[in-house]
């Protein structure tokens, strides 16, 4: 049995509307959906025989929780997990990544080292903080790595604990995607696969992100499942030859930490992800900054909104159809819709068919409709389509002055919209006030003895040094009693809802129903209830203005109790009775 | 003359004698053959009937291990493998010895694939869909020196037109490369037991004395 393929406008659980279909990988298959409340969120639903394994079943639910509790500004969590009533498969629903993918950027252009080394930073906090809690994510792909340049490196990892179902449903379309990017202790069973195995799939990720290939050979184009199990227990070749043998380039300088991440034996590698990204940086701080980017990602597909801008993800085998057309050429060749790819994949070649590991779920944002759409170009290659070493290089540096040129032009609109600005009579304290929350604290801790004459300082974070005495939440109350201090800064209001726990502003817990003053700039809020997601934020406060902000809390997926129409759990027989 | 008179007189004396003496008995009968007793079944084919006791200790082929067939199940000793079931479309356990390589897991597995699909077709299951995932057992067994996986195939046996899960087990014997493999089968509506039997069986797995 495989994962149930159901049409557009299907209704799970009676409240998730399917949209397209993002990927299929047999034991899963991860949908657009839209949930009773209009949320966009992707939804991913297992083979129902996994409801029979009740190990499986544990196993997920058990990662499920563990993803939630890791940081959600880079680990994405689970919305909502059930059961599905009329096709007895489990599902789980995470949010939508508004970020294109790894292997979508990679696909505009190779990422320099210094953004490889940004990019595997921020994963390697929330990979080592998850190992430490005996979560490993066993399926690192660049389709499960988003990045929002943007956002100042947003990075968002997803799909945690996906091999599980591949695991325990074994099929041919999720082996073949998930093959590129297992470590040897996965394939063969030689050891214990744990954080290791993500050390060497990361590792896998910074060659794919650095050169836009796969490091392995058998894995350009259509995958050979037999060569690539040689190739993945055999001896390496060093990453910048393997480069230079793919077409791309790649300084040797990687080639130490490269191939020590990539190494046969899992205690051969870097401990964590951490160590193996202080090493990466180390040798990018140590090059010369002669390979800085010389070409930006489009502005448009920086934001939230412009992922529109980029080109198809590249096959997760290494792009064997890795073109780079100009940005014009893009949308139309990605323009067929996603349910026609639906239709389209049963008879697709496993390695078209599913060009990325779609399916992986949270992954799956509206990034990969596009590539998904893009199957059928795939497909050509996967048909033995030669693939011309040239379309791998970097790109002539003649199209890289389009992008320079973009890039100048809105340097210089900004330049004259903000001098226009400024020149229209704007306050400059306003613009100082607004432009960086940390301006708003130097002013504040600097001028101790005037703390409660200065609107800005009365809600001075360093109690200890202010003439008053008095803790920040107190501040106020403390400068209205003075009938000299002043306009009182407003009281503002923070709450949730339901009511929580504690509330936090800049690590500090408030007085919960009670008014707080909150000083102008940027905080911090972090709102939390027992059994609810934590709901983190960054609020910004003008000077003089008054906050009442209520915080929406939202319940933890359960564990164990699903949807309402989850049905119990049948007894089975040999190692399933129950007891 | 005289001097036969004492001959004659002791001549009747005789005649008189034996004729007043009962008649020797006949002699004995010739023993009769006796038949051989029929030589205990073999149980070498499902025909023998062979029904298990619970001391029954049947020998696996292809190995030097026997196992205690559930009470009542018919058994056999086959060339090709050792079948115990309760009836030809029931619950039913088949086992054979297999040569593996410890060290390459390949080979094994191969190994395994091959026999497994020999028990399937003793058993007259229908042959599976997938292939198993030797590397990942769902639960172990450590029976004396062997330490056996075992995996559990759900909807994957069909005996007849009995359709249930499958069990699977497998494992080194702990003597060079040589391993064990069983297929179990439970028909999904099987209210005997039949799977708690079954396991019992696996559980009695031992060297032959």
């Amino acid at each position: 049995m495989t994962a149930p393929q159901l049409a557009p406008g299907t209704v799970v659980a009676q409240k998730y509307r399917l949209g397209a279909c993002l990927g299929y990988a047999g034991s899963s298959a991860a949908y657009q959906a839209a949930s009773s409340d209009g949320r966009e969120v992707v939804l991913k639903i297992f083979d129902p025989a996994i409801r029979q394994r009740a190990d499986i079943m544990a196993a997920i639910e058990q990662t499920y929780a563990a993803t939630n509790a890791l940081p959600q500004d880079v680990a994405v969590p689970l919305l909502d997990a059930g059961y599905d009533a009329s096709t007895g498969a489990p599902f789980g629903v995470a949010e939508r990544i508004p970020f294109p993918s790894l292997a979508q950027l990679a696909a505009q252009r190779p990422l320099t080292p210094e953004e490889v080394s940004n990019v595997l930073g921020v994963m390697a906090q929330v990979l080592d903080g998850a190992h430490a809690r005996q979560l490993f994510h066993h399926a690192l792909k660049p389709t499960n790595i988003f990045i929002g340049f943007a956002q100042g490196y947003g990075v968002r990892v997803t799909d945690f604990g996906a091999g599980l179902s591949r695991t325990a449903v074994p099929t041919q379309e999720g082996y073949a995607l998930a093959a590129p990017w297992l470590a040897p202790e996965q394939v063969q069973a030689t050891a214990p696969a744990s954080g290791p195995a993500d050390v060497f799939s990361a590792a896998l990720v910074a060659f794919f992100a650095l050169t836009g290939r796969s490091y392995w050979r058998s894995c350009q184009g259509q995958l050979d499942l037999g060569g690539w199990q040689q190739e993945v227990m055999g001896q390496r070749t060093p990453p910048s030859a393997r480069a230079m043998q793919l077409g791309a380039q790649l300084d040797s300088a990687f080639d130490g930490v490269l191939g020590c991440a990539l190494s046969v034996d899992p205690n051969q590698r870097y401990r964590t992800v951490g160590e193996f990204a202080a090493a990466l940086e180390a040798v990018v701080s140590a090059r010369p900054a002669e390979s800085q980017a010389t070409m930006a990602f489009p502005v448009g597909a920086l934001g939230v909104s412009g992922g529109g801008d980029y080109p198809p993800a590249p096959q997760p085998m290494g792009g064997g159809q890795h073109q780079h057309g100009s940005p014009q050429q893009m949308p139309g060749q990605y323009g067929a819709q996603p349910q026609q790819m639906q239709q389209q994949m049963p008879q697709q070649p496993v390695a078209a068919q599913q060009p990325d590991g779609a399916a992986g779920y949270p992954g799956a944002g509206p990034y990969v409709s596009n590539q998904a759409a893009a199957a059928g170009n795939l497909g050509e290659t996967a048909a033995g389509r030669p693939i011309d070493p040239a379309l791998h290089q970097r790109r002539p540096p003649a199209s890289r002055l389009v992008p320079i040129l973009v890039g100048v032009v809105a340097l210089l609109l900004l330049g004259g919209g903000a001098a226009a600005f400024v020149l229209l009579g704007r306050k400059p304290t306003e613009v100082a006030t607004n432009a960086s929350a940390s301006a708003a604290d130097t002013a504040s801790a600097a001028p101790a003895d005037t703390a409660s004459a200065a609107p800005a300082d009365t809600g001075s974070a360093a109690p200890a040094d202010t003439a008053s005495a008095a803790p920040a939440d107190t501040a106020a109350p403390a400068a209205s009693g003075e009938p000299d201090a002043g306009p009182a800064e407003p009281e503002s209001t923070l709450a949730c809802d339901p009511e929580c726990d504690e509330i936090k502003l800049d690590d500090k817990a408030i007085e919960l129903g009670k008014p707080v003053v909150i000083p102008a700039g940027k905080h911090q809020v972090l709102a939390t209830k027992a059994g609810y997601v934590t709901v983190k934020e960054l609020i910004t406060v003008r000077a003089g203005e008054k906050v009442e902000k209520t915080f929406k809390l939202r319940e933890k997926p359960a564990a164990r109790t699903g949807p309402a129409n989850a049905a119990p759990k049948p007894c089975g027989k040999f190692l399933k009775r129950c007891k | 003359m005289a001097p036969r008179l004492p001959k004659l007189f002791a001549l009747t004396m005789l005649a008189l004698l034996a004729a007043g003496c009962p008649k020797p008995p006949p002699p004995p009968p010739p023993p009769q053959p006796v038949e051989a007793p029929p030589p205990p079944p073999k149980c070498e084919s499902l025909g023998e009937k062979c029904a298990a006791k619970a001391s029954t200790k049947a020998k696996i082929t292809s190995s030097d291990l026997v196992f205690t067939p559930a009470t009542g199940w018919f058994y056999a000793q086959q060339s090709s493998a050792t079948i115990s079931q309760s009836s030809e479309t029931g619950p039913g356990l088949a086992l054979m010895g297999y040569e593996g390589d410890a060290k390459d897991h390949k080979k094994e597995f191969a190994a395994r694939d091959a026999a497994m699909a020999e028990l399937i077709k003793q058993l007259g299951l229908t042959p599976l869909k997938r292939k198993v995932n030797w590397k990942k057992p769902d639960d172990t067994k450590t029976i004396g020196a062997m330490k056996l996986g075992l995996w559990q195939l759900e909807e994957a046996g069909q005996r007849g037109a009995k359709k249930g899960p499958l069990l699977l087990l497998a494992g080194p014997i702990g003597e060079g490369n040589k391993g064990v493999i069983g297929v179990g089968f439970v028909p999904e509506d099987d209210k005997s037991q039949a799977d708690i039997a079954i396991m019992k069986s696996v559980e009695s797995l031992g060297k032959a004395q």
